[in-house]
């Protein structure tokens, strides 16, 4: 009788490794660690937002409308608790993308006017906090790419045969990643505008 | 069988072939020496002087530096195509990461140091884009290419050399494997004895398959590890190992006599010969550490 019990434990052992139980909890760790590499990311940026603003308030006369839409975006986006949890409940993980998205867009936004500004672009301090920027951005990008892909191979293992019994027995859902943002906006032609003239003397 | 596999496969690649065409990215040129020059924008004594430069640094410090010329790195921007390529070279030591890449795409006019996690405090974004300022643009705006990457390369030792890495295993001899790698030989050539065994047992009965199995182990140390010594003692334990684990007769169903060879790929660095074959140490770990630059004709390196 025992004999029989400890072998059907050992299969039940074996059925689960071979149902992709242990797949769930690496691929589940991975996720949970490039999500937080994006959090980290996105914490950076929020953390630069105020020297920017603070390096271009000191720039007379700049347009003070983008400037708040920055500062509101921040808000926005840092208000949102962003917690690992995030990641199970695609409403919240939906606003808190949208909201990284607007700060993304005052971003660029500020960057494209701050053009128009030479002793702005002149500014050394500033010029450095661009570059921080930029790099911010680009590692906003890697590692959301590297998040997409780990909650795809997730996703694939919470949904294909025979994993997805193991995921319906544990109660494992698929975890929710990053879309394109503004669909709307990249499948409109952008329209280019050669009548004002950019340079602003 | 044969003939279906193959007709798949054929079929796989147009597909693959049909992906690529479809993406129409920029590929990514094999890692064969310092300094990857598809653009021809460098002289070819241009070119040795810079991979003398680098793979003098990299005997005296042990990191890799790389650099590669394409023309265009359209429809990606640069930074996309930079972090591809850093991440399918992965130059750098292995387990120290400190691979570092410069790529330039001559005719979109920019320029972009890509830096691994483990050199972002030595190289900062804002120190990579100060080199890109002060000596790559200004040169690249005239065209002399080889000047402007001679003197950032320049700039770039001196921020390495300030950051304590590991130093270079030059001297110590190449180390093949750290443990990792020999924990996970051990590993399959344990499961390889017992599957092979097993199989070899079921063919040959118990003795012999035993001795035979016991044998190939020997003779496979022997190639490994290149002493009979070893390979005696491994060839025997193999068979004595075979002989207990029971099961005589009788093989399990299941077989995969092979795969006890895994190519482990990478050497450690080719400390060694300079100018010559050069292979990636199979390090750099890139998370989009870097700076990029233009020497476009507006406003010189301001972007």
């Amino acid at each position: 009788m025992r004999k029989l019990l400890t072998g059907i434990v050992i299969a039940f052992t074996f059925a689960l490794g071979g149902c992709g139980y242990n797949d769930f909890q690496q691929l589940d760790e991975q996720t949970k660690a490039d999500w937080a590499a994006v959090l980290a990311q996105y914490q950076r940026r929020a953390d630069l937002v105020p020297n920017i603003v603070a390096t271009v308030k000191g720039e007379a006369n700049f347009e003070q409308e983008t400037l708040t839409k920055v500062i509101e975006a921040r808000a926005r986006a840092t208000s949102i608790q962003a917690t690992p949890a995030l990641v199970n409940d695609p409403a919240a993980f939906q606003k808190f993308q949208q909201a990284q998205g607007e700060l993304s867009g005052a971003l660029s936004r500020l960057l494209v006017v701050a053009e128009n500004y030479p002793s702005l672009k002149a500014n050394q301090g500033f010029r450095d906090l661009r570059t921080t920027l930029e790099g911010t951005e680009n590692r906003i990008n890697i590692a959301r790419d590297k998040y997409i892909k780990s909650v795809q191979a997730y996703n694939v293992l919470v949904r294909s045969v025979p994993s997805n019994f193991t995921a319906m027995m544990f109660g494992y859902q698929t975890k929710a990643s990053f879309t394109v943002e503004n669909e709307k906006a990249i499948s409109a032609p952008p329209v280019v505008n050669f009548d004002k003239p950019v340079e602003k003397k | 069988m044969i003939r279906l596999r193959s007709i798949m496969a054929g079929v796989w690649l147009a597909f693959a072939g049909a992906c690529v065409l479809a993406q129409d990215l920029v590929a990514i040129p094999p890692l064969d020496s310092r300094v990857i020059d598809p653009a021809v924008v460098l002289s070819q004594a241009d070119r040795q002087v810079l991979e003398g430069k680098l793979a003098a640094f990299e005997q005296a410090h042990g990191s890799q530096v790389a650099i590669l010329l394409v023309p265009t790195s359209k429809p990606e921007p640069i930074e996309d195509y930079a972090h591809r390529v850093g991440e399918a070279w992965k130059i750098g030591r292995k387990g120290v990461g400190d691979g570092l890449l410069v790529v330039v795409a001559r005719d979109d006019k920019r320029v972009r140091i890509e830096v691994p996690r483990a050199l972002e405090g030595a190289v900062p974004d804002l120190a990579a884009k100060r080199v890109i300022r002060e000596a790559m643009a200004p040169e690249f705006a005239r065209g002399n290419f080889a000047a402007g990457l001679n003197a950032g390369v320049d700039q770039l030792f001196r921020l390495i050399e300030g950051e304590a890495l590991p130093p270079p295993a030059a001297a110590a001899g190449p180390t093949r494997h750290d443990d990792n790698d020999l924990e996970s030989w051990l590993m399959l050539g344990f499961i390889g004895v017992i599957v092979g065994g097993s199989i070899l047992k079921a063919i040959f009965g118990r003795g012999a398959g035993s001795f035979i199995g016991g044998g190939t182990v020997g003779a496979i140390a022997w190639v490994v590890a290149g002493s009979a010594l070893i390979a005696g003692l491994v060839g025997i334990l193999a068979m004595f190992f075979l002989l207990i684990m029971g099961g005589g007769g009788r093989g399990g169903g299941f077989g995969r006599s092979g795969g006890i060879f895994p190519v482990s790929g990478w050497g450690a660095g080719s400390s060694g010969s300079s100018g010559g074959r050069f292979s990636s140490g199979g390090g750099g770990d890139f998370s989009g550490g870097g700076a990029s630059g233009g020497w476009g004709d507006s406003g010189g390196g301001g972007d």
